[in-house]
């Protein structure tokens, strides 16, 4: 079908030698999005697409605004670009998502590796000069296109007078009325006042009638639409010659020479179920985020941070490099509302339909006694309903004040406790909740409840609002997921406290053997065995006697303590299992301090043999050097040699030969002592792992996916469905796109765990920790670090008591004002 | 005619008559263009080679005087190796030979005291060190004697032989009036090896008697027998003659005939058989020079 194309273009061309070149430059008229035409994708809309916007920054709209297109299933050329040198470079560098194209499908991919396929297709197919300009593109609800076609008027935003956006179709509705109801602005003004929040979500001067459907008579306006049943792709003819054209000819009487013929023009009709505003559903071209925002970015260590800002560098060198560098057009910009627009429409919608029935229903003053009847009853029924939701919310608002009271205590109380929790005599000393696994979890819980009365407060101030505005729903999912994840862990936790208490005689002399015999007999053992040349190793006889007498000291020593503590083991078991009941973490958080308490002497040991380990070594080195004859320059940090005096060298070499001798005997003390805390460390780390799934695990979030997944959107897709040769000369054609919203994948659901395991193993499994350990030096661990996907949720800093008292306040009277009005409602007649 | 087509660097290309000499003859020059192949050697290329030009000519009593140097610090090694046979095997008091070793240290110290030139450090300066180090020896003694009970006696032998190898081998045998001392690496060697050894002894006395001697041997000994070396070459030979009475007295307690036998033909071959042969090989020496500059790679010391 290339032939089409190009003959259109050798027609133009054959009039004009100048023409053809004006053509190139002004292609990026068009849409910026791509087109499919007959005979192979090809792309219109060339230009750059604008980066910022001013609604949504950030580079993850920058990846989102590079739409690009594979098309595999209709063309018969398939343009699959070789990938190049810099989309090698981009892939390695950016490293995001990877391109997924499924088998008969064609999917946008907003990735940043896709920016240069398409500059590359771009840059191809204006060789090939095979992009039309007069594309015109409709965005086409289906599922409110009526049931029986009968001729209607379709409502929606003409962004530019090639790209429209259908938002909502009037079966049975005069034009002009439509029209007037539009354009008069008063009811539609009355009713939109009613929902604030639409002010300014829109541009009122876009909205219009835009077109009929199946309407016989002609009525001037832009689009008609014929479509003959409701399995039929429907028809698209415009009134309107598009700019481009006028761009492409220049002056009026090439346009009256070629004037399209209006059924001629090609167009881009891409379908799209409009998203239910009250399910929250919506369009987004980035994955819903389910962290908050600062969050992200302070959980981001240094070198997340790092690819991140060269990540950003990269971006900003590719888009200041514009393809075409011309400024950018309305039709260019409209990518950005569209979206906007379809998320809007079901609101909007639903907001004209009923402006549209009022204005249909005001001028009838002829009533029937059943219409009568049927609005009296109408009437009464909703009496009735006023006066039953004013009671309840008189009710409502005694009992709110009730609990703000009890709010307002309970953070004072709250943040008495996290004070006390915080503090930190000296930067140097730990806090208290960085020492215990049940405080931190206590502090977790309570910033856990001291965000939620303001996070509900936003969610409900949001319920007056407009529901199409897209900002708040994750702000719901993560209030949502928070009280599921607290209700879940309660219940886990009475589950698992019943059964410790149930079980409580065996978990005791489970306990108290655990005591007997590894922490005290088996830990002497371990050290008799050590002091007695440990599997054929030959130590130190006396220097393994020292030690091995000192940790039995130890040991000793602290298994007195834990003879006292052995009476009140039961107590402290039902105790764990009573603790339960408040949620299933606080048993494992107690558990795990449970056991960092019962082995604090192996911590001690551990202390202490590395200590030593580390010393002996360090002097080793030092005299290594002295026995070469060199040392170390520090202020060089480098190796020179040194003439030493003659008792320096020779109680130098003494002490070494003496040292080498004796380091094989402490480095058994030390190994042994480096791997059981090693154990202990792994025994806490799973348990504390736990903690984090019980505390962080997405379950709501799955849950919606499960039910709707058009909640939890990753993205956008289009489907080709059927491109069509339209008109005379079989000439311009028709391209019929869907529309539909990707799921979030699962994995993004999981990325803040993706993150922290990444994260432990660059810390905890790499070659410096090894070494760290073989050298007897304090590994740290960094618990901040560790916690901060669990409080990903929260805000960095809490929200202040009064911060809290005045949002509560405001959401008192708002609720007062909601009362006095349902009064007024009721007492009017 | 044959002709062969030569191509130069430059790209112009010549007709040549092999077998007809081109008429201006070959320079050794790079940088002109002549019309020869690149690959072209001339007859008068290696013209300016000389062989040989600075070898010296070794003469057999220098080389073998020259040779008393080593070996006196062998017999050094092996009087301390007979001391520490004898102490083993308690033949023998071990303070005697740290007293011995004592004397013997305070004559030398004051011939090299009355006859050096000039003194660096001071008398008291020596007298503290010396009595830190004898005061460092008491405290580790005990702790030494049972640094390596646990390891088997033929590992520690093994050890002690390749310390003492290296220590030969490290050795600053120059001859000169350097006061400095002697090189850190084979005292600490010694001193290390001497160390590993003493901790197989099984008094605390004799570990104390046995390691003084040793760092009399190791540490103060080479000092004075360099400054002796630098002093008076006959003085030199005569301290290696007392020590080669007193080694071969040494093996022969310790190994009887055999071991002095064995140890007599080695001392003998060292010193007159080994810079014989020396000679004999130089007739194999090939040393090329020229006037091109050969490179030589210039190490960074340090």
């Amino acid at each position: 079908m290339d032939h089409d194309i190009d003959g259109s273009q050798n027609k133009l061309g054959a009039r004009g030698e100048n023409r053809r070149s004006n053509f190139h430059i002004h292609l990026p008229a068009t849409p910026s999005i791509t087109t499919l035409t007959r005979g192979g994708t090809s792309i219109s809309g060339a230009r750059s697409v604008p980066v910022s916007s001013a609604n949504s920054p950030t580079e993850e709209n920058m990846k989102s605004d590079y739409l690009s297109l594979r098309h595999s299933q209709y063309g018969r050329q398939q343009y699959v670009p070789e990938p190049t040198r810099r989309d090698v470079f981009l892939k390695k560098n950016i490293g995001l998502h990877s391109y997924k194209v499924g088998k008969r499908r064609t999917r946008v991919v907003y990735n940043y590796d896709e920016i240069f396929k398409y500059r590359e297709r771009v840059q191809a197919t204006i060789k090939q000069s095979a992009v039309h300009p007069f594309v015109t593109r409709v965005f086409w609800p289906t599922d409110c296109v009526p049931q029986s076609l009968e001729p209607s008027v379709l409502v929606g935003f003409r962004n530019s007078r090639s790209d429209y956006v259908v938002i909502a179709i009037f079966p049975g509705v005069d034009v002009a009325r439509m029209v007037d109801t539009l354009r008069g602005r008063e009811t539609l003004e009355q009713r939109l006042s009613e929902s604030a929040g639409l002010k300014g979500a829109y541009d009122p001067s876009k909205l219009d009638v835009i077109g009929t459907l199946n309407f016989k008579s002609k009525h001037g306006l832009p689009l008609v639409v014929e479509m003959s049943s409701r399995v039929a792709m429907p028809r698209f003819y415009t009134q309107e010659v598009p700019i481009a054209f006028h761009k492409v000819n220049g002056h009026a009487k090439l346009n009256g020479e070629y004037g399209m013929k209006s059924r001629a023009m090609p167009f881009q009709v891409i379908f799209y179920e409009r998203p239910l505003p009250r399910r929250l559903q919506y369009f987004s071209f980035m994955p819903i985020t389910l962290e908050l925002a600062d969050r992200s970015s302070f959980n981001a260590d240094d070198e997340d941070r790092k690819k991140l800002r060269s990540r950003r560098l990269l971006v900003d060198q590719m888009t200041k490099d514009t393809i075409f560098g011309f400024p950018q057009t309305d039709e260019e910009n409209c990518i950005n509302n569209w979206i906007n627009e379809i998320n809007l429409s079901h609101e909007l919608g639903t907001l004209l339909e009923k402006a549209v029935s009022l204005a249909a229903v005001l001028p009838s003053e002829s009533q029937s006694l059943k219409d009568r009847i049927m609005i009296g009853t109408k009437l009464l029924f909703s009496k009735t309903k006023n006066l039953l939701s004013f009671l309840w919310s008189l009710l409502l608002m005694a009992v709110m004040w009730i609990l703000i009271g009890g709010l307002m205590l309970y953070r004072v109380a709250s943040e008495a406790v996290l004070m006390i929790i915080e503090w930190q005599p000296k930067s140097s000393i730990p806090a208290l909740k960085d020492i215990s696994a049940t405080i931190q979890q206590l502090d977790l819980r309570l910033q856990q409840a001291c965000y939620w009365p303001i996070q509900y407060i936003t969610l409900r101030n949001q319920k007056n609002n407009l529901f199409s505005k897209t900002t708040f729903h994750p702000e719901y999912i993560r209030f949502y997921n928070s009280l599921w994840l607290v209700a879940n862990d309660i219940i886990i936790g009475a589950a698992v406290g019943a059964y410790i208490i149930d079980n409580r005689d065996y978990i005791v002399s489970f306990v108290d053997y655990c005591i007997n015999e590894i922490l005290t007999t088996g830990l002497r053992r371990t050290i008799e065995w050590l002091m007695d040349w440990p599997g054929g190793l030959k130590l130190n006889n006396e220097l393994a006697a020292f030690f091995g007498e000192l940790f039995l000291w130890v040991i000793e020593f602290w298994g007195g303590y834990l003879r006292i503590f052995k009476p009140y083991l039961p107590d402290i078991v039902y105790l764990i299992g009573l603790s339960g009941f408040v949620g299933a973490t606080f048993p494992i958080a107690l558990i795990a301090d449970l056991i960092s308490f019962l082995t604090i002497q192996i911590y001690c040991c551990y202390l202490a043999s590395a200590r030593i380990c580390n010393w002996q070594l360090t002097v080793l080195l030092s005299l290594f050097h002295l026995f070469r004859g060199k040392r170390r320059n520090v202020l060089r940090n480098r190796i020179d040699s040194c003439d030493y005096d003659l008792d320096q060298l020779l109680i130098g070499t003494l002490l070494f030969t003496l040292l080498t001798f004796l380091l094989p005997t402490v480095l058994v003390f030390y190994l042994t002592f480096a791997c059981a805390r090693l154990g202990i460390i792994i025994i806490n780390a799973m348990l504390e792992s736990s903690l984090a799934l019980l505390n962080h695990f997405p379950l709501f979030a799955i849950m919606l996916r499960l039910k709707d997944s058009k909640r939890l959107p990753g993205g956008i897709e289009f489907d080709l469905v059927e491109e069509r040769a339209v008109g005379e000369e079989n000439r311009m054609d028709t391209v019929y796109i869907r529309l539909k919203p990707i799921a979030l994948p699962v994995t993004a659901m999981f990325q803040q765990y993706f993150l922290l395991s990444k994260r432990i193993q660059r810390h905890y499994l790499s070659l410096r920790v090894i070494a760290l350990l073989l050298t007897g030096q304090f590994v740290p661990i960094q618990r901040s670090r560790l916690y901060s996907l669990q409080y990903s949720m929260l805000p960095e800093n809490r929200f202040g008591i009064w911060e809290l008292w005045f949002r509560l306040h405001d959401f008192s009277v708002t609720v007062r004002a909601e009362v006095k009005e349902k009064f007024a409602l009721i007492t009017s007649r | 005619m044959d002709y062969t087509r030569f191509t130069t660097r430059s790209g112009q290309s010549y007709k040549m008559d092999p077998t007809v000499m081109p008429r201006r003859p070959w320079r050794k020059l790079l940088w002109v263009h002549q019309p020869y192949p690149d690959n072209y050697v001339d007859a008068s290329f290696l013209s300016q080679l000389k062989r040989n030009l600075h070898v010296q000519q070794y003469s057999f009593w220098a080389l073998s005087s020259d040779s008393t140097v080593i070996i006196s610090h062998v017999y050094s090694v092996a009087i301390f190796v007979c001391v520490f046979v004898a102490i083993y095997k308690d033949k023998y008091n071990p303070a005697w030979f740290a007293s011995i070793g004592s004397i013997c240290t305070l004559v030398g110290y004051f011939a090299w005291d009355g006859l050096g030139e000039e003194n660096t450090t001071s008398r008291t300066a020596t007298a503290k060190s010396a009595i830190l180090i004898v005061s460092t020896l008491l405290g580790l003694s005990p702790v030494l004697k049972s640094l390596t009970q646990s390891t088997s006696s033929d590992s520690i032998w093994a050890i002690s032989f390749w310390l003492f190898v290296l220590n030969i081998f490290f050795h600053d045998y120059s001859i000169g009036s350097k006061k400095t001392f002697p090189p850190t690496l084979s005292t600490n060697l010694a001193i290390a090896a001497a160390t590993v050894l003493a901790s197989r002894l099984s008094t605390t006395l004799s570990v104390f008697s046995f390691l003084l001697f040793s760092i009399e041997l190791f540490g103060l000994f080479p000092i004075f027998s360099r400054w002796l070396r630098s002093y008076s070459f006959v003085a030199h030979l005569i301290l290696t003659s007392i020590l080669a009475v007193v080694t071969e007295v040494g093996m022969f307690y310790i190994g009887g005939w055999w071991a002095l036998g064995v140890w007599s033909v080695a001392i003998f071959s060292a010193v007159f058989v080994a810079p014989g042969w020396l000679i004999a090989l130089q007739k194999y020496k090939n040393e090329i020079q020229g006037p091109w500059d050969p490179a030589k790679p210039v190490l960074r010391s340090r």
